[in-house]
């Protein structure tokens, strides 16, 4: 799922590769900092295995024993794998960016695109798949649970938002888009979260060193929540161009069955927005009125939870 | 089509004229061309003759390169697909940029192929074709260290520096290393595509593969980050990459790449 190069306008890509920068410039700082020791040259090493790990193609007959897939494989990408491994979403997007990179080379992906890849697969991959483990892990989910929940979700996502980077660029359309690399990756994502349960488990018995199990029981739910948050409200962006502009099955029914009634009857309130949009602002009043009401319902939630705290 | 990466290097240590050209100079020249080529406006048919000069220059300048075609039709072969994919459903879909369409045929079941998906599909497949060559010819005539060499000497952060020359030396190490875990799995009768065995099974062992490949390699990078702190290193310490000096060849194709894209602006094409 490598976006390459032309697909994305410059203006766009720019965007993208300042974003990634910013966040490969922390990543650097972690592991110079931020781990024991610096830690800059063990990584490097490790980038070449991972990339090398990424070139074993894995049967996708494995996963669903359809006919019709034999002959198609897929490949892990390992940034839920590393991020939990390090305990630090830094070094998914570390060594992430170092493998894209080097695959650019072989015409994997592209060098204008590079920043929106990084994005996707690296930082988005690391934190949603590292914050995931981290927050069900909160929640008392088992570990295995918790870490293929992460680990589908690091393939998911990423599929998402280069289905929406690509509809922004005008290169294939949304939903169409969700659709297909969704559920390709979705498929991919089920392997990509077995295998990091597997991983792990082989890791943590014969190098328990390695793995940072301290920190993910420091780590604080703020930041769970504020990746949560920012997860929830990028999906919640994303929705009113996703909605379909057909009425729901309710409504479609209440329209059959009671046609007259419906035309007749008045609405006992008026709602804030009518149809889930604020009138006169199109599709960026539909995101205003959800933004809205997503961050209503988020402070009245803390709201309730401070209350009953106390209480 | 599968091309190792031990297979590509071995190409970028023939020797040929554009095999001596400085590293700094193809990265230079890839760049202005992807980048060029990315800024064209998405639809003009001006394009074709634009995107058809470039291409015609790197075909030319990959034949100079005395690198196998075999290796190069591979080498494509790999880096097309996605790309194609979805260039070839350009015309059946209706660009959200455009407002106006002329549908030239009509399918069965409401498909339908546009004049304008039509020519934007054929224009980002061709712009996507000549980025891919670019890319395609700085790989295969440059080494890797070469590459991380004169990317350093263009000024990548020496913290990058650092990591990408770690990665690209021990790349080949991992590589054999996977070679020859899957020969020895080879010998055990193991094949992914082996149906007689629970699946459970084989996803186990593929894990395991996995598992002893980043184990394998992180002890590495043990190894040889304490062999460095043995010698001296510290957070200070940068990869020495020694000075070389640019001849008037490498400023000459460097001026000429810039003077293919310059002329493919005239008006007269």
């Amino acid at each position: 799922m490598h976006i390459p190069d032309t697909f994305i306008p410059l203006g766009q890509a720019a965007i993208y590769w300042i974003i990634s920068i910013l966040f490969i410039a922390r990543a650097v700082k972690w592991a110079r900092k931020d781990m024991k020791e610096n830690m800059i040259p063990l990584f490097g090493v490790l980038a070449a295995g991972i990339f090398v790990l990424q070139t074993i193609n894995i049967a996708a007959s494995l996963l669903i024993p359809v006919p019709m897939f034999t002959g198609v494989s897929w490949h892990i990408v390992g940034a839920a794998l590393t991020a939990i491994i390090f305990a630090s979403p830094w070094a998914a997007v570390l060594l992430m960016t170092m493998v894209l990179a080097i695959q650019s080379l072989f015409g994997d992906g592209g060098i204008t695109v590079m920043g929106a890849n990084i994005l996707n697969m690296g930082i988005i991959g690391g934190f949603i798949g590292y914050y995931t483990f981290i927050g069900l892990g909160k929640l008392s989910v088992k570990r295995p649970v918790a870490m293929f929940a992460g680990g589908w979700l690091s393939m998911l996502l990423p599929a998402i938002a280069l289905s929406f980077e690509l509809w922004l660029a005008g290169t294939f359309p949304l939903k169409q888009g969700i659709l297909l690399m969704g559920t390709f990756q979705g498929i991919a994502g089920i392997g990509e979260g077995l295998i990091t349960v597997i991983v792990f488990g082989a890791i943590i018995k014969a190098r328990p060193d390695i793995v940072n199990e301290e920190t993910h029981k420091k780590e604080s739910t703020a930041k769970v929540a504020a990746v949560g948050i920012f997860a929830l409200l990028g999906l919640a962006v994303a929705a009113p161009f996703l909605a379909s502009s057909n009425p729901d099955g309710l409504q479609q029914t209440a329209s059959l069955v009671m046609s007259n009634e419906i035309n007749n009857m008045i609405a006992p309130i008026t709602p804030l927005f009518p149809s889930y949009a604020i009138p006169g602002m199109g599709e960026a009043g539909r995101v205003a009125a959800i933004v809205i009401g997503f961050a209503a319902i988020l402070i009245i939630s803390i709201g309730i939870s401070r209350v009953i705290k106390k209480a | 089509m599968h091309v190792s990466i031990t297979e590509m290097e071995r190409e970028t240590y023939k020797k040929s004229p554009i095999h001596g050209i400085d590293g700094r100079i193809k990265i230079l020249m890839t760049l202005a061309i992807t980048i060029y080529v990315v800024a064209l406006p998405r639809m003009e048919t001006l394009n074709f003759t634009k995107l058809g000069i470039l291409e015609a220059y790197l075909l030319l300048l990959l034949l100079f390169s005395k690198i196998e075609l075999s290796h190069l039709a591979a080498r494509f072969a790999i880096a097309l697909p996605f790309g194609l994919g979805i260039s070839i459903l350009q015309p059946f879909l209706k660009q959200p940029f455009l407002h106006d369409f002329t549908i030239m045929y009509r399918l069965p079941m409401g498909i339908e192929v546009t004049n304008e998906g039509l020519l934007y599909g054929a224009t980002i497949f061709l712009k996507f074709f000549v980025c891919i060559s670019a890319v395609i010819l700085l790989s295969s005539t440059t080494s890797m260290s070469e590459l991380v060499a004169s990317a350093r000497r263009l000024g990548l952060p020496k913290e990058m520096a650092l990591l990408f020359t770690m990665m690209v030396r021990y790349l080949f190490v991992f590589w054999n290393m996977l070679g020859r875990i899957r020969t020895a799995q080879k010998t055990r009768c193991f094949e992914i595509w082996n149906r007689k065995v629970p699946r459970k099974w084989t996803l186990e062992q593929i894990g395991y593969t996995i598992s002893s490949l980043f184990i394998r390699s992180y002890e590495q990078g043990e190894r040889t980050y304490q062999s460095m702190l043995c010698r001296g290193y510290c957070a200070d310490a940068h990869v020495y990459v020694d000075k070389k000096k640019l001849h008037i060849t490498d400023f000459a194709v460097l001026a000429i790449t810039f003077g293919v894209i310059i002329i493919t602006n005239i008006q007269v094409f």
